[in-house]
């Protein structure tokens, strides 16, 4: 019999299993990048192998087969996900799933994986969101049956929007007559998954190690393939417990190469921009890696474009003065070719329709530009959930994963040039060089609007932290307040961004900047995240998780003491019923009498932190001290009182 | 009362009032500012345009509001995402209160002066 580490063995020996392409030169060729992680199985301690070979001294093997299993099956998925390089386990315990917890620490030696703590599902789940935007490959989540995948569904959902690939355990027990009576009962399902299979790429309820094995393969390659996304696999309690007598087979693994879009329709593409007058690229959900960001430029320079980084991903270097999107709207307005990269809603970004009581949408660009779509839009598609937003018709939809194409694209480009029509393009770099400093002017301008005032405007709050993190190697985890770091910090990696929730689910913040910054870890990053007050109290106890497992993260609170988001609604339903004078808008959506006090909730769970601050000028020895706590290791946060934008 | 004649009488009261005359240095009365900021806060305008005017998912008002008669005129008949306060939400005498907050706002500090911005 093969016994699981042969079985590792062979994995290592013939997997290239990893994460996704991290190129740093732009290539022509094909995105077959798949670096190679190192298996991490570790070999079983004495003790371990005693434990799993030997009939215990003073036991009969009839009795040692009665009180205890040594060959766990439950041990065998562990070696299968050690071998997918899965690094982190994050979950909340939960008797469904106590075989495969019991292996990952004692047999796995709680090391890739290793099991992370967490007090709501939601939290484990947003944490391996933020965790893949950083780490270009999916951690897991473990959940209590029924019960966890409920508490789980919502960060799942975001997780779904945001193309972030995930792996989620969902405990379960099948086999009803085997059931004890109580919590297996009431926490089983016929079949779990179907509360999320709306909005997940995969599922699937392996009944035998052979076939967990085969779905776990499964199951990493569909997340990892773009349009990447959340994958579950349901882990049966009864299969992880029992003995394992079966000698599962090793599949070869070998990952699937993103879908480029077709030669004839790049080369289409590529006249239609290289005759272009005033062409312009809108990218959303784009660069999946950094290699994403520098195929974007190269094609940029080649036509002299200007980008509008609508902020799905870091996608743009924002120093760079091809950067416009604080001039979108005169772009759009002007330009006679649109080419969108992988757009989360490109019908909204080139037709407005606005909040009045009559809703009429009008067209934000000349009725004679044409329209190109490269993306992965129209590859995977579900149904019930809206999140795929309203249809556009284009001239010309290609289907194939953006960042992938790219250098195809480009290629084509330089192709359908002429000598005289290279010259023409290149003499658009004079004025776009002008409008981008004269866009860059006007932004400092505008962060000067209350710069001194308190509550502390979002413009002095993100200068402020920028001014004290700038001369490190630093990753904005969280939101961009107010938009003023993607227009004011200088944003030239592609971890200095991660983009945002995806499905706009409220309570993705704090746990994705946790798990972001436990994927920046190895690198040394300064993790830094604005952290909304309305999102912090969906389930604060992530802040444990990141004392609990030395995850280095400075927290700046956006604390305007509201849901202003809602505010603004009820106030605009108010006026358009000629009512609401006496600041009704604010029930329901305030926290107020009294207020949140966010230092001492953190403090609670053991994270360093100082505030609440109201005076600007009080922020920076503030932010100086808890910089010092992050770069020694350990969390922080700032409690500032802030405007509402 | 015809509204040209209706916004002559309130502007010649707000400039009484206040005791300036529209793009014109301000003397502030106190009453008026406070009762201004009041309503500013209460029917949610710093909700978009932040405590001070100073803008944020809205336009700046302040400093140097527009003038009088176009910020009434804006908050009537919004041309854009804003929605309209009618005068059963917000009177003509709470609008220049409004008006008077929005001119007693100080300047911002220039750019050049702020080195984490200009990077001096």
């Amino acid at each position: 019999m093969k016994n699981r580490r042969d079985f590792i063995k062979g994995v290592a020996a013939a997997s290239t299993v990893s994460g996704v392409a991290v190129e740093s030169k732009i290539s022509a060729k094909p995105v077959q990048t798949q670096t190679v992680s190192a298996v991490s199985a570790l070999p079983p301690s004495s003790y371990v192998e005693a434990m799993e070979s030997d009939v215990p001294e003073g036991y009969s093997e009839a009795q040692a087969t009665h009180y205890f299993v040594r060959n766990a099956t439950s041990d065998f998925m562990v070696d299968v996900v050690k071998s997918l390089g899965v690094e982190y386990i994050a979950s909340n315990p939960g008797s469904s799933h106590r075989g495969f917890q019991e292996s990952v620490v004692n047999h796995g030696g709680n090391s890739s994986p290793e099991w992370l703590t967490c007090l709501h599902e939601e939290s484990s789940v947003a944490m391996s969101h933020g965790y893949a935007k950083i780490a270009y490959k999916p951690m897991a989540m473990a959940c209590h049956s029924t019960v966890g995948l409920q508490h789980a569904s919502m960060a799942i959902y975001n997780a779904f929007c945001d193309r972030a690939p995930l792996i989620v355990f969902g405990g379960n027990h099948l086999d009803a007559a085997d059931r004890r009576p109580g919590a297996e009962w009431s926490h089983a399902a016929q079949d779990p998954a179907k509360l999320v299979r709306d909005f997940i790429k995969w599922d699937d309820t392996p009944v035998s190690a052979q076939h967990f094995v085969e779905s776990m393969m499964r199951a990493y390659k569909v997340a990892m393939t773009p349009p990447m996304g959340p994958v579950v696999i349901i882990l049966d309690g009864h299969l992880q417990e029992k003995e394992l007598n079966s000698a599962p087979t090793i599949p070869n693994f070998a990952p699937t190469v993103p879908p480029q879009g077709e030669i004839g329709a790049l080369r289409e593409a590529a006249r239609l921009l290289v005759d272009a007058e005033r062409p312009v690229i809108l990218a959303d959900r784009m660069a999946r890696t950094p290699a994403g960001m520098n195929r974007l430029v190269e094609l940029a320079e080649t036509l002299q474009v200007p980008i509008v980084d609508r902020g799905g991903r870091m996608n743009f270097p924002n120093n760079h003065y091809l950067a416009q999107s604080g001039r979108s709207g005169q772009l759009i307005r002007e330009a006679d070719v649109i080419l969108g990269l992988e757009m989360y809603d490109f019908w909204g970004s080139v037709n407005s329709m606005r909040d009045l009581v009559h809703r009429e949408s009008r067209s934000r660009m000349q009725s004679n530009a044409k329209l190109i779509s490269l993306g992965v839009n129209d590859l995977y598609l579900k149904s019930n959930y809206q999140y795929f937003q309203r249809f556009l018709p284009v001239d010309l939809s290609i289907g194939g994963d953006a960042e992938a194409t790219l250098p195809s694209l480009t290629e084509e480009v330089r192709r359908a040039m002429s000598a005289s029509r290279r010259s023409q393009i290149a003499d658009r770099k004079k004025d776009l060089q002008i409008a981008y400093g004269k866009m860059m002017d006007q932004t400092r301008r505008r962060a000067t609007y209350g710069w001194n005032q308190s509550p502390i405007s979002t413009a002095r709050l993100s200068m402020e932290v920028w001014n004290q993190i700038k001369d490190h190697d630093w990753s904005l985890v969280g939101k961009a307040i107010g938009q003023w770091p993607r227009r004011l910090w200088e944003m030239d990696q592609h971890h200095h961004y991660i983009g945002s929730s995806g499905g706009g689910g409220v309570g993705y913040g704090a746990p994705a900047s946790v798990g972001a910054a436990l994927a920046n870890r190895e690198h040394g990053r300064l993790s830094v995240s604005f952290q909304a007050d309305g999102d912090i109290n969906y389930a604060p106890g992530v802040f444990w998780t990141a004392a609990h497992h030395r995850i280095p993260l400075l927290s700046v609170m956006h604390n305007n003491r509201a849901y202003h988001q809602e505010v603004m609604h009820l106030q605009r339903i108010a006026t358009r019923r000629q009512r609401g004078a006496d600041g009704s808008a604010k029930v329901g959506n305030t926290f107020e009498d009294p207020f949140i006090d966010y230092a001492t909730l953190v403090k609670s769970y053991g994270i360093w932190s100082t505030g609440p601050i109201s005076d600007p000028t009080d922020l920076e020895p503030a932010l100086k001290r808890a910089v010092d706590v992050v770069s020694n290791g350990e969390p922080a946060l700032v409690d500032v009182i802030c405007q509402p934008r | 009362m015809n509204s040209k004649l209706h916004f002559f009488l309130v502007f010649c009261s707000v400039a009484i009032l206040v005791g300036t005359v529209v793009g014109g240095p301000a003397v502030q009365d106190d009453d008026l500012v406070e009762r201004g900021e009041k309503h500013f806060i209460e029917v949610g305008c710093f909700q978009c345009h932040g405590y001070q005017g100073q803008g944020g998912a809205g336009p700046r008002l302040a400093p140097d509001p527009i003038s009088l008669e176009n910020f009434i005129r804006i908050v009537r008949r919004p041309p854009n995402v804003m929605p309209a306060y009618s005068p059963k939400v917000l009177s003509e005498e709470q609008l220049e209160q409004i008006y008077a907050y929005m001119e007693s706002i100080s300047q911002d500090p220039d750019v050049s002066t702020i080195e984490i911005l200009s990077g001096q």
